[in-house]
């Protein structure tokens, strides 16, 4: 594991509570990138990356060195966002319901351009088109997406945050790209059109 | 290699975590077949497409307003070794419950009911008949009151093998619950703890 992640927790463990804020100074920019794309929400994800650190800083003492610090934080990250889905559900799985267009605050907050926290680079309709259908995989088939094309993270260490078999993730990863695969390559004309 | 099998590693081979033997073979078999060709180039298209939606979110520093909240925390350190404290014990109460469970049932399988029991513990405590008894003899009521103690814990082992053995379900549910009880108290006791201490947290 990362020597200096190691011995900021033990000082952290040994009475220093300082030590631990440059965990969260490196740590929160990815907790709150993987935490948005989980729940697409701003301030949503403001309040889950603080819970997801107080979680990380209450529990430290269970924290194991066989995993790094940001295999563990990541862990945290995408259990809570997985735990607010499950709580907000109704509110979240009107994304497609274009009959309500006032309870929509997911789709307002796609669709308008001043919204973005990414860069104005990124917020181009092909970009968001890609956010919008990652949010719209069920919420464990978005984590393995998340953790392998976002935080680049391999097989092992997506099965060391989620805590689930090799295979699993093999298996979670090829359903989630069949899913993204069908909604953002459909209207695409396919290479097979171009040959025959 | 066939298409299916094709299709089964190609998701590895594009994320880098194929062996180059079965690498090779995958290649080949691109080469070779058609349709197989356009699954490919159809997930690599994929791939480029999630590569270009990877700059990170800009958010605000959030490290002061952690940071303000942690300093309410208790430290962890102190839950640490209660944790390893409470493991501990549990693991020695688990065992001593165990050994006696089997003495207890092994009484009842020999047929030693729960009045003999009862009777051993009477017989072996050992009262002193003089104030001013020598060494041996406060050796024997020490060592009196120790066998009663090993006998009285018998005889409660007795009592719950007999349950366990005439009322099995209702016996587990009762000891389940009494278990679980004192998990209760345990964790009841840890939160206490933190709030004391300033835990002031949804979580």
């Amino acid at each position: 594991m990362n020597v200096s992640d190691y011995e900021l927790i033990e000082r952290c463990l040994s009475g220093d509570k300082n030590a631990f804020r440059p965990l969260v100074e490196q740590y929160q920019r990815y907790v709150f990138d993987t935490v948005f794309r989980m729940v697409y929400n701003y301030e949503t994800a403001k309040d889950l990356t603080q819970e997801v650190f107080m979680k990380a800083f209450a529990k430290l003492h269970t924290f194991n060195p066989k995993y790094t610090f940001g295999v563990w934080i990541h862990r945290i990250a995408i259990h809570s966002a997985i735990d607010f889905l499950r709580r907000r559900k109704p509110e979240y799985l009107i994304l497609d319901n274009d009959s309500d267009p006032d309870a929509l605050p997911m789709r307002e907050q796609i669709a308008d351009t001043s919204f973005s926290p990414y860069s104005k680079v990124a917020s181009s309709e092909a970009f968001k088109r890609i956010q919008k259908a990652v949010y719209e995989l069920e919420p464990k088939l978005k984590a393995v997406v998340i953790l392998r094309h976002f935080r680049e993270m391999n097989y092992d260490q997506i099965s060391d945050v989620l805590k689930i078999p090799l295979g699993t993730v093999k298996n979670r990863l090829f359903r989630a790209r069949e899913k993204l695969q069908e909604v953002l390559l459909q209207h695409q004309p396919s290479v097979g059109d171009t040959v025959s | 290699m066939k298409c299916r099998k094709f299709k089964y590693w190609l998701d590895e081979y594009l994320d880098g975590e194929l062996p180059d033997t079965v690498e090779r073979d995958l290649i080949e078999h691109k080469n070779s077949c058609e349709s197989c060709r356009l699954v490919f180039e159809k997930r690599l298209k994929l791939f480029a497409m999630m590569k270009s939606a990877k700059n990170d979110c800009i958010s605000q520093d959030l490290a002061d307003q952690i940071m303000e909240t942690i300093t309410a925390y208790p430290m962890p350190e102190k839950i640490r070794y209660h944790g390893k404290a409470i493991l501990v014990a549990t693991t020695f109460a688990l065992a001593v419950f165990g050994l006696l469970f089997f003495t207890g049932i092994n009484n009842v399988m020999n047929g030693t009911s729960i009045y003999d029991s009862a009777q051993k513990v009477i017989s072996s405590v050992h009262f002193p008949e003089e104030m001013n008894r020598n060494w041996g003899e406060m050796q024997g009521f020490f060592m009196g009151w120790i066998s009663a103690s090993i006998a009285l814990l018998q005889f409660v082992a007795s009592i719950v093998s007999v349950l366990i053995l005439e009322y099995p379900h209702i016996t587990l549910m009762v000891l389940g619950l009494l278990v679980m009880a004192g998990i209760q108290i345990v964790s009841g006791k840890s939160r206490f703890r933190k709030s004391q201490a300033g835990y002031n947290s949804k979580f």
